[in-house]
């Protein structure tokens, strides 16, 4: 019996579909990615079944941390971030090049007092998370800086848009979890000052139960 | 791997005819899958899809002449109609029904992060909707009931969360955050634990 010869067969597989696939994927995800702002602090929300979505553009945002520090931002409209941070520097006196103000347009959010901002926007962007620019936007009475930036953000946003505009700004608050009540009692109280009565607790999507 | 694959000179056998050689187009395209993945693998992990739900809260306007401006008209609250909830510390919380205090004497208290618990008071306000429409008063309504809600400041964030969501679930239109007042902390402090 003459011995069967099993002929070798190359391994070789036709990689063009595989590269066709994995081209169709990437454009994809190049054509729908939104990345992720750059946040001071990243927070826990709690669950809700709200099927509200957060708004992308025309939104402030006062992140709370569960040490109930306070942080402020601005996202996705570096034009706008620019003209509150002149505005902020006009009306505190606050000495800015435009170099620094022009910084101000990459940072997201920060919790950092007026006292100190001017050496938070010369940080390297590295440096920028560190404790002593980590304090939290004071919130209390004697010295509420928060209602400040409210104020100017609000105004500015307004003036871009012009007076007559349709849209609205939106204010969320983005509290973690554990965050004491007077904290958010408080940041709900300075929003009420300005004349902001409507605002957004972001939440996590949770299942009906 | 990455080679050209020029195995056009392999052939059928002998008697090859001279002259240009045919060189085959296909090219390897493993590296290149590769690199493609990579790409994908990256965007697919700084991309956020999922954007945060929020919550609507509307505050009433605080200052008086702007609310005479605006012509906020303030309906009084019917006692039948309201629903008061404080939320403690601990995760805890207390709810009863109506306005009047007086005659409350010792509530029991709920841990709304249990979830039998959660389900309690979310029934006991459908229940009392289901009542608001079905009693003999043809005044009173479903949509009518009001929620009052008192967070203690020794509460969470998550608790108010909790219980706003629960107005969400019940379908409660009307709600309100109000501050607490002396009466509601002795309530809450002679609950039945």
């Amino acid at each position: 019996m003459p011995k069967v010869k099993i002929p070798r067969k190359s391994t070789l597989v036709d990689m063009t579909a595989m590269c066709d696939v994995s081209f169709l994927l990437l454009t994809f995800f190049i054509l729908t990615t939104q990345f992720k702002p750059d946040e001071a602090v990243t927070v826990q929300t709690p669950g809700s079944i709200s099927k509200t979505k957060l708004p992308d553009v025309d939104v402030f945002t006062i992140t709370v941390d569960s040490a109930g520090r306070a942080y402020f931002g601005i996202y996705n409209h570096e034009g706008l971030k620019k003209t509150v941070m002149s505005a902020m520097n006009d009306a505190y006196e606050m000495g800015l090049t435009p170099e620094e103000i022009n910084a101000f347009g990459k940072i997201g959010s920060f919790g950092t007092s007026l006292s100190n901002f001017k050496n938070l926007l010369n940080a390297e962007p590295t440096d920028r998370k560190n404790k002593e620019f980590m304090g939290g936007v004071p919130i209390d009475t004697a010295n509420n800086e928060l209602g400040k930036w409210v104020t100017s953000s609000l105004d500015a946003w307004y003036i871009m848009q012009g007076v007559d505009t349709k849209k609205q700004p939106s204010v969320a608050i983005k509290g973690h979890k554990n965050a004491g009540y007077p904290v958010i009692k408080r940041i709900i109280a300075v929003l009420q000052e300005e004349n902001v009565n409507k605002f957004k607790f972001v939440t996590e999507l949770k299942a009906k139960n | 791997m990455a080679e050209l694959d020029t195995s056009a000179k392999g052939g059928h056998g002998k008697g090859k005819k001279k002259g240009p050689t045919k060189q085959s187009t296909r090219i390897d395209l493993t590296p290149m899958v590769d690199l493609a993945f990579l790409l994908v693998t990256f965007f697919m992990l700084t991309t956020t899809f999922s954007k945060p739900q929020v919550m609507d809260i509307v505050m009433p306007v605080k200052d008086k002449e702007q609310q005479e401006e605006q012509q906020i008209n303030q309906t009084e609250l019917r006692q039948s109609e309201a629903m008061t909830i404080l939320i403690g510390g601990g995760d805890t919380l207390v709810y009863y029904f109506g306005l009047d205090t007086a005659k409350l004497t010792t509530l029991p208290e709920f841990k709304p992060l249990n979830k039998g618990a959660y389900e309690s008071v979310r029934k006991a306000i459908t229940d009392k909707q289901l009542f608001l429409d079905n009693d003999d008063d043809s005044k009173t309504k479903k949509e009518n009931l009001f929620v009052v809600i008192k967070p203690l400041d020794k509460s969470s964030y998550q608790n108010l969360v909790d219980v706003l969501d629960m107005m969400n679930y019940t379908e409660v239109k009307k709600y309100a955050i109000v501050d607490v007042a002396e009466s509601d902390l002795s309530i809450y402090n002679n609950r039945k634990k």
